[in-house]
């Protein structure tokens, strides 16, 4: 099986423990920002905003214990590879950051084209060169209202948005080779050789220049 | 000069040459290289969920067998990469899973969710199987392979863990049940078995009630059935089997939970095994049911989203109340009983029990939901089971619960028949019938209350059966005469339901069976109804459903005793 990227699934990572819940605790926004790498690898951030009473509670929970909200991200969030999560809370503003580091992105498909999920309910917004913009409210989360930012690779081309409104929905794009050693040896090989050709003809050229002059002869008798 | 510039261009040339060879020959980049992490390998399946492990949806695939994560750290693609899996004496190679090509510093992860054959519940006990992992693929164009293997625990059937998280990970309660969600694939309401014993509980109900629209009020109805139904037939809470185990780096619980067919044979369970019971009964009659784990113990909250009965507004059930020694204390504790009786908890007693535990719980935020239909919804379902005989299983049930009284031998001719020892006799005022019943009935009518049309109701409350006569006018049909009687009580707040008709005997006399049920409590009753100048006389004769066995001999000797005029 190909996991998933996990794109917004993870918002449902504020009901502590899964479906299992103790109990709901919706944020009243959320944002995501997700940065997609040339290699395949992802920056996640996640921005969430509560009112007061749901602040406490999650706080209560889990937002007081960082190290308890990875345990139950890695645990409900098995099926990915998750390397780093940061966590910052803003007690004045009531929202909580979390950025988490995934080295697996996207999902890489039998043409070589990447493909990122997007949830259905979530429409577009605005797409500007590499960054696409959504919008929408979760109905996991008690349709809380949710922005999702997606950049993709800065080599990206034919970036675009398949099967857009359904379960399905995914932005599907492939990326250009990046340029290694070998190409610049072969630019290099290529304008050097020209380069080499242009000399040696150029060379040729003077030697069959105009003929020297008879009176500039030296004298035979 | 012109020396100097051949010169110079043969260099350039060779130069350009040598790059241009460098570059097509890629000299100076790393060769592609496929790095691995150590895999991830579950130490141990519970074969009662072979079908979520299966299942690559369920939980974001978080159930796999195996994870690896793969990494091309060179600068070149590795191709043909391809894996497959096997599981010695379960599952053959699989199809391997290929990938044409891994760009340069990609990360490629697999996770691998088995399908298990249905051959795995036959496993009673815990059963060590060999994983093994095969990977292909080529490094410029040179082909590679790499396999893995591990022995991987298959539990048995009824082997229920209660934890899948690293000693390392878990920290308190929480963590250590975060496998609850299992249960519910031990919740089978589409088992025959299952089935049979629910239809055993709607005969008390009145009849089949799955898929009928039900209120609150029939709900609770219904509820009180079941419970009453297993009180009448014995059903037993036993004690905790729990076992601690450690397999691998994880250290948990586990508990051998039977199936609620084998619960429903061996009539016992633990608090665990009779909520499962009750979820798949409740969910066979249409309603919904959430498990709540609390510390030690576990109840069941029955409600209908559907039916408009959100959960919150749902009925807790003590499952465990059936059996008085196992509560008997708390509900002393709880001020639900002043002292210590002995008598069997009631149906109320043990909503309020599982009310107050629950008020309780969700004070102190120490417990975990497990909502049956969407887990189920979600891949949470139950394993296949093997067929069994249902014929025996009937007879086992019928035995427990008599459904047929010996048909009381009707006493049509006129003549009063011997009375057992301390039975009174009781005339009709206009002589169409006499009934006799045990001397210490007390008088039930209460003026005011009880219909007009009841002439007789007289009952001994200590040990729950009595015997009523009613005296219907307008009608000299038996049985619509006991539909006026449904709807009067309809009016009350009660339920009358009929299970059975006969046809009419000598002199029109129609025998019914059937339940009532009030607001505080429920009955079964056989009733026999005949003709009379100017309306119907109905005799009838019944017990709770717990005590209906025991009274068994008592009703019949009353309706025997009937003799119509």
């Amino acid at each position: 099986m190909k996991p998933r990227l996990f794109i917004l699934t993870i918002v449902l990572a504020l009901v502590p423990s899964g479906p299992t819940a103790r109990a709901q605790i919706p944020a009243k926004t959320a944002d995501i920002i997700q940065e997609v790498n040339p290699d395949g690898s992802v920056n996640l951030t996640f921005q969430f905003a509560f009112d007061a009473q749901p602040w406490g509670v999650w706080k209560s929970q889990v937002g007081e214990d960082p190290a308890r909200l990875r345990g139950m991200f890695r645990h409900q969030f098995a099926a990915y590879v998750i390397d780093d999560f940061k966590f910052e809370k803003d007690d004045l503003n009531r929202t909580a950051k979390m950025t988490i580091r995934s080295p697996a992105g996207p999902e890489l498909g039998k043409d070589q084209r990447f493909q990122i999920p997007v949830e259905a309910w979530c429409r577009l917004i605005n797409n500007t060169g590499r960054t696409w913009f959504f919008s929408g409210n979760n109905p996991f989360s008690g349709d809380q209202q949710t922005t999702v930012k997606i950049v993709v690779p800065a080599n990206t081309i034919d970036a675009s948005l398949v099967n857009a409104g359904t379960p399905d929905q995914a932005l599907v794009y492939a990326v250009s080779e990046p340029a290694g050693k070998s190409r610049l040896f072969v630019w290099s090989g290529v304008i050097v050789m020209l380069l080499g050709a242009v000399l040696l003809a150029a060379g040729r050229l003077s030697k069959k220049g105009p003929a020297p002059s008879t009176a500039a002869a030296p004298p035979t008798g | 000069m012109q020396k100097l510039l051949t010169i110079g261009g043969a260099v350039g040339l060779i130069a350009g040459g040598v790059l241009l060879t460098a570059g097509l020959a890629r000299v100076g980049e790393r060769p592609a290289k496929l790095t691995w992490r150590d895999p991830e390998i579950k130490s141990a399946l519970m074969t009662l969920g072979y079908k979520v492990y299966g299942n690559p949806k369920v939980e974001s695939g978080r159930h796999y067998l195996s994870k690896l994560v793969f990494k091309n750290t060179g600068e070149h693609p590795v191709t043909d990469f391809s894996i497959s899996y096997k599981i010695d004496d379960y599952i053959s190679w699989t199809d391997p899973e290929e990938v044409h090509e891994i760009p340069a510093g990609f990360t490629l992860v697999r996770l691998y969710h088995p399908k298990l054959p249905a051959s795995v519940t036959k496993l009673r006990n815990a059963t060590n199987a060999t994983f093994r992992i095969r990977v292909l693929w080529k490094e410029e164009g040179r082909p590679h392979e790499e396999t893995f293997a591990r022995d991987v625990v298959l539990r048995g059937i009824n082997e229920l863990v209660s934890s899948d998280l690293p000693d390392t990970e878990a920290r308190d309660w929480f963590d250590k049940q975060n496998a609850d969600a299992f249960t519910v694939c031990m919740v089978t309401p589409n088992d025959p078995v299952v089935t049979l014993y629910a239809s055993e509980i709607t005969r008390l109900a009145g009849g089949t009630v799955a898929g009928v629209k039900l209120g609150a009020k029939e709900a609770g109805r219904l509820c009180r059935i079941i419970y009453e139904y297993m009180q009448a037939t014995e059903l037993r809470y036993t004690g905790v089997k729990y076992t601690i185990e450690t397999v691998d780096n994880v250290t948990t619980g586990v508990q051998t939970v039977r199936m609620p067919r084998d619960m429903i044979q061996n009539n016992e369970g633990l608090c665990i095994e009779l909520s499962i019971l009750w979820s798949s009964i409740l969910e066979h009659l249409g309603l919904d049911s959430t498990m709540v784990f609390i510390p030690g113990h576990v109840f069941v909250i029955a409600y209908s989203e559907a039916q408009g009965i959100p959960f919150k507004d749902g009925l807790p059930i003590e499952c465990t109340a059936i059996t008085t020694r196992a509560v008997e204390d708390v509900l002393v504790g709880m001020k639900i009983r002043d002292h210590m009786t002995g008598a069997p908890v009631t149906f109320d007693e043990a909503v309020e029990l599982a009310s107050k535990k629950w008020e309780e719980v969700q004070q102190t935020g120490v417990f975990i939901l497990v909502p049956v239909k969407s887990l189920q919804s979600a891949g949470y379902v139950a394993p296949e089971m093997p067929d069994v005989d249902m014929d025996k299983l009937t007879e086992t049930l019928r035995k427990r619960l008599p459904h047929q009284l010996v048909q009381p031998e009707l006493n049509l001719n006129p003549n009063p028949v011997a009375l057992p020892a301390g039975f009174t006799t009781w005339q009709h005022p206009q002589g169409f019938v006499s009934v006799s019943f045990p001397a210490d009935f007390v008088s039930q009518l209460r003026p005011g209350y009880s219909p007009g049309f009841v002439l007789l109701s007289a009952a001994n409350p200590a040990i729950g059966v009595g015997c009523d006569v009613m005296h219907i006018t307008g009608t000299q049909d038996p049985t619509q005469a006991v539909d006026m009687v449904a709807a009067a009580f309809g009016q009350m707040g009660g339920m009358l339901r009929v299970t059975s008709t006969s046809a009419p005997g000598t002199g029109g006399v129609v025998m019914f069976e059937g339940t009532t049920t009030w607001p505080n409590g429920s009955s079964r009753w056989i009733c026999l109804g005949k003709p009379v100048p100017g309306g119907v006389v109905l005799v009838s004769a019944g017990a709770n459903p717990m005590a209906w066995a025991a009274q068994n001999a008592t009703i019949k000797a009353i309706l025997t005793s009937v003799s119509f005029k």
